[in-house]
């Protein structure tokens, strides 16, 4: 029989952890810890591949159990179990990249199921991308130097402009001033409506859009994601003025937004979560293995946006007219 | 500022008009007096020249008749008659003469016809010059005259020189009968002339006196008038302000009658959100709570479900087995016993038929805490009780710390002192919201990330049920302990406080015929007491029954 996969359940309710232990113990080897530090020592000792923490316990807050866990077992991927009053906290831990996903209580158990099973599959993959990594690193550490390596594309990117930086949804004078900040270091464009940012990232390739979530009729968290199946190397970065946790969970669990911004937003660490963002995207682009959410829409198509979609079809329009246009 | 001067402006102006008046009113006055006097200066003017004239007359009388009777003196002696009696005639003449021209020269008293007369000194120099003249002329031959008169000059002469004595008085009157006669003659005259002349001029001050008095008076007549019309002026413009500013009085009642019943509509809003906002937060507090137990409730279903699909397929094929066994058809068995070990081996491995039996009964215990959830809130809210009832108030506490449990959790640990069986008459609802209005603050009182005592203690009087709630939070500021029962006083960011809270404890607790105080250290924490009477009177059941509808 092959060996089962570790999962560590934290919760300080025990009937939660007999329940989900019940749920989980015919595919995985179950450790269970009623508080955030049985839960670090277990973490040291077992090689856990998924850890789900409920948020609201005594002593330590869940958010902040992932935020140690994340330091101890990098790899290992971080799922919190939020109930109804948590989502003020739940604000501060969504731009640290800590949370793979969130799950609201009551929960579905064949959603914990399959996040628990994309879980195990991403951790393995990630566990062997560090593995080929290091051994690169160990066996030939020059010939990455002179190879067309992704890190020498990335350089020659810098010399030229860093990338494409598209702002949607913004009236113009909203964003002229990181837009003039930005235009030394990138190509920048502002539109208004989600038709012309299918136009443009049909015509240019895009490498970070900057977007509001709030779009009449349209759900931004949708639109984000329609763009993101097609051009998975784009990273987004939602700037907003509404604090909403549902929405800031929604994009991190549907889209794996790269930062939730409330306006208003200082210009340098504006400046910084761009740069960040692009680096990303161009990592994404030359290594696309590296990429956990298109892993993620891989192994599990339920999460990419709908193909016939009328999103979808819009984009597939404009890309249409683009081609049309050019030929 | 022209409000505040305008009327120190109407107080100076009227000052003014009085002082002016009151200067035309003298004025006038003084020159109606002016006339008055000049009429007694003229009147006794006119006396004293009268008696001047009088006099003067009968001094030309006495001369004319000292004469005559010297002239009859002559003749009787030359006649040899006797001449006492035209002596004597002469005599009372040239004395009456020489009496008056001295009175008339120098001033002075003189009796006539047993009158008495004062005399005062000529003054106007043309009238003194005549009399003077007069004087002079006189006061040549006055001494023989005189001494003729007497009869002193007569006495034991003979006729001879008798006549020759009254011959040369004779010739000395005959020869100056003319000088004197015209003198007093031209005296009498300039006499009245200078009467008539002082009376013109007194006459023409007086009609000029009369003429400006008249002009004063006219010209305040135009002044009082002038004023007055201005003054009218004035008062219909100000009677016109008054007016305005009624009117403005009016729509300003309006307006604020309109505020302040907008005002009544805010605050019925603010109380009915602050209401919804602990509706909200009971809400929140009970979702949390229940979605907990109701979490492992169904996950339990799910995996019961999956284990009883389990341990159904392991009873058919185990059922299959027997069947097998019975029909005998043997050639199948050890297949069909392998199948059954299979389904069987989950059962085993795992344990799922004590642990399906222990999910079952984990899944009942979360029903009840469900159950209990539900019933504390029923407890809490007591929708069904709007009447004054003898409540439990441990218990009430105790539900409003149910539903502050996901706000109490993370920041403090609750310690209880409750004396057994504290009951007071009251509406426990509305108590309730106290309880819980009192224990979010205290929670909230205690800093993020800090981990604080909530300590409740209730206990009773003979009269009064005392409840006290201390926190070990960051406390109230002196300045704001005054006013935390205010309403909208708030020290929570906006969004996160009506500042009502705290207000419509004070509210129920006052409706309660209870009291409240409040004991705070800053950074130490805050301590609420709670007096309630263990009886509620009738008149604050019908004021709480009014304040309820």
């Amino acid at each position: 029989m092959k060996e089962l996969s570790q999962v560590l359940l934290v919760d300080d309710e025990p009937m939660i952890l007999e329940s989900l232990s019940n749920l989980l113990e015919f595919d995985y080897k179950v450790h269970s810890a009623t508080d955030g530090y049985i839960a670090l020592e277990l973490l040291k000792k077992h090689p856990i591949k998924v850890i789900m923490s409920d948020q609201r316990m005594p002593k330590m807050f869940g958010h902040e159990l992932l935020r140690e866990a994340k330091k101890i077992s990098p790899n290992t991927i971080r799922v919190l179990l939020t109930g109804y009053s948590d989502l003020e906290s739940i604000m501060q831990s969504v731009n640290a990249g800590e949370i793979f996903r969130y799950i609201n209580k009551p929960w579905n158990p064949d959603n914990i199921m399959n996040v628990f099973k994309l879980g195990v599959q991403l951790h393995d993959k990630l566990v062997g991308l560090t593995a080929q990594h290091k051994a690169m690193q160990a066996a030939a550490p020059a010939a990455v130097s002179v190879a067309p390596s992704p890190q020498r594309n990335i350089h020659i990117e810098v010399e030229e402009k860093n990338g494409n930086v598209l702002f949607v949804g913004y009236k113009s004078a909203e964003v002229t001033e990181f837009v003039r900040q930005l235009e030394r270091r990138y190509e920048v464009t502002s539109v208004a409506s989600i038709d012309e940012a299918f136009k443009e990232v049909a015509k240019r390739p895009v490498s970070v859009i900057v977007s509001d979530v709030r779009f009449d009729e349209i759900d931004g968290v949708e639109f984000l994601n329609t763009i993101k199946t097609e051009y998975p190397h784009v990273v987004t970065v939602i700037l907003t003025e509404v604090m909403d946790a549902s929405l800031a969970i929604r994009s991190i669990n549907e889209l794996n937004v790269f930062k939730y911004l409330v306006k208003p937003v200082q210009k340098q660490e504006f400046e910084q979560v761009i740069n960040d963002a692009t680096t990303k995207s161009s990592a994404y682009k030359n290594a696309p293995q590296t990429n956990l959410h298109l892993s993620s829409q891989q192994l599990s198509p339920s999460s990419r946006a709908a193909e016939d979609s009328a999103l979808r079809l819009k984009l597939r329009a404009a890309q249409a007219a683009l081609l049309k246009g050019k030929s | 500022m022209p409000e505040s001067n305008a009327p120190q402006l109407t107080a100076t102006a009227p000052a003014r008009q009085y002082g002016e008046l009151i200067l035309y009113a003298v004025l006038f006055f003084a020159l109606v007096a002016s006339v008055f006097v000049l009429n007694i200066i003229l009147s006794t003017q006119s006396q004293k020249d009268a008696t001047q004239i009088f006099c003067a007359t009968r001094q030309q009388r006495a001369w004319q008749k000292a004469r005559k009777s010297l002239e009859n003196a002559q003749i009787a002696v030359a006649a040899g008659a006797p001449v006492a009696a035209a002596l004597a005639e002469f005599n009372g003449a040239i004395k009456n003469f020489d009496a008056v021209t001295r009175a008339l020269h120098t001033g002075g008293t003189l009796t006539l016809d047993a009158t008495t007369i004062t005399l005062e000194r000529i003054e106007d120099a043309r009238a003194a010059h005549i009399i003077d003249t007069l004087y002079a002329i006189w006061s040549k031959g006055r001494e023989p005259l005189l001494q003729l008169a007497t009869g002193a000059a007569l006495r034991d002469k003979t006729i001879n020189d008798s006549l020759a004595a009254i011959g040369s008085a004779a010739e000395f009157v005959v020869g100056n009968d003319d000088a004197v006669f015209n003198g007093t003659q031209e005296f009498i005259v300039k006499l009245g002339q200078l009467s008539t002349e002082r009376t013109a001029r007194l006459q023409t001050l007086q009609v000029v006196s009369l003429v400006s008095s008249i002009l004063v008076f006219l010209f305040m007549v135009f002044r009082v008038s002038f004023s007055l019309r201005k003054q009218d002026g004035i008062i219909s413009e100000r009677t016109e302000e008054i007016i305005a500013q009624r009117d403005t009085i009016a729509q300003e009642k309006v307006f604020i009658e309109k505020l302040l019943s907008d005002l009544k509509e805010t605050q019925t809003q603010l109380i009915q959100s602050e209401k919804m906002a602990s509706l909200g937060q009971m809400v929140a507090g009970l979702a949390h709570e229940v979605n907990t137990p109701l979490g492992f409730v169904k996950n339990n279903i799910q995996v019961t479900e999956r284990n009883h699909a389990i341990i159904s397929d392991a009873l058919d094929a185990y059922m299959k087995l027997g069947d097998t066994i019975e029909s005998g058809e043997l050639e199948h068995l050890e297949k069909v016993l392998l199948n059954a070990k299979a389904a069987a081996e989950k059962i085993r491995t795992f344990d799922l038929i004590s642990k399906t039996k222990k999910i079952l009964a984990s899944s009942v215990v979360g029903a009840e805490r469900i159950q209990e959830l539900i019933s504390n809130l029923k407890n809490f809210s007591r929708l069904d009780e709007t009447s004054v009832k003898n409540a439990d108030i441990n218990a009430g506490i105790d539900s409003a710390l149910m539903i502050a449990e996901n706000v109490i959790k993370q920041k403090a640990d609750v310690v209880k002192h409750y004396a057994p069986s504290v009951t007071a008459e009251c509406y426990p609802a509305q108590l309730n919201q106290v309880f819980l209005n009192l224990l979010t603050n205290a929670a909230q009182a205690i800093p993020d990330g800090t981990r604080g005592t909530i300590t409740i203690t209730t206990r009773l009087d003979n009269t009064n049920v005392i409840l006290n709630f201390a926190d070990t939070g960051k406390g109230i500021a002196p300045e704001n302990l005054k006013k935390i029962f205010e309403p909208f006083f708030t020290t929570k960011p906006i969004g996160q406080g009506t500042g009502l809270g705290l207000s419509i404890v004070y509210k129920i607790i006052e409706r309660h015929q209870g009291s409240i105080e409040v004991k705070s250290d800053v950074g130490k924490g805050t301590e609420f007491e709670i007096r309630i009477p263990r009886k509620l009177s009738a008149n604050a059941q019908l004021q709480s029954r009014a304040a309820l509808a």
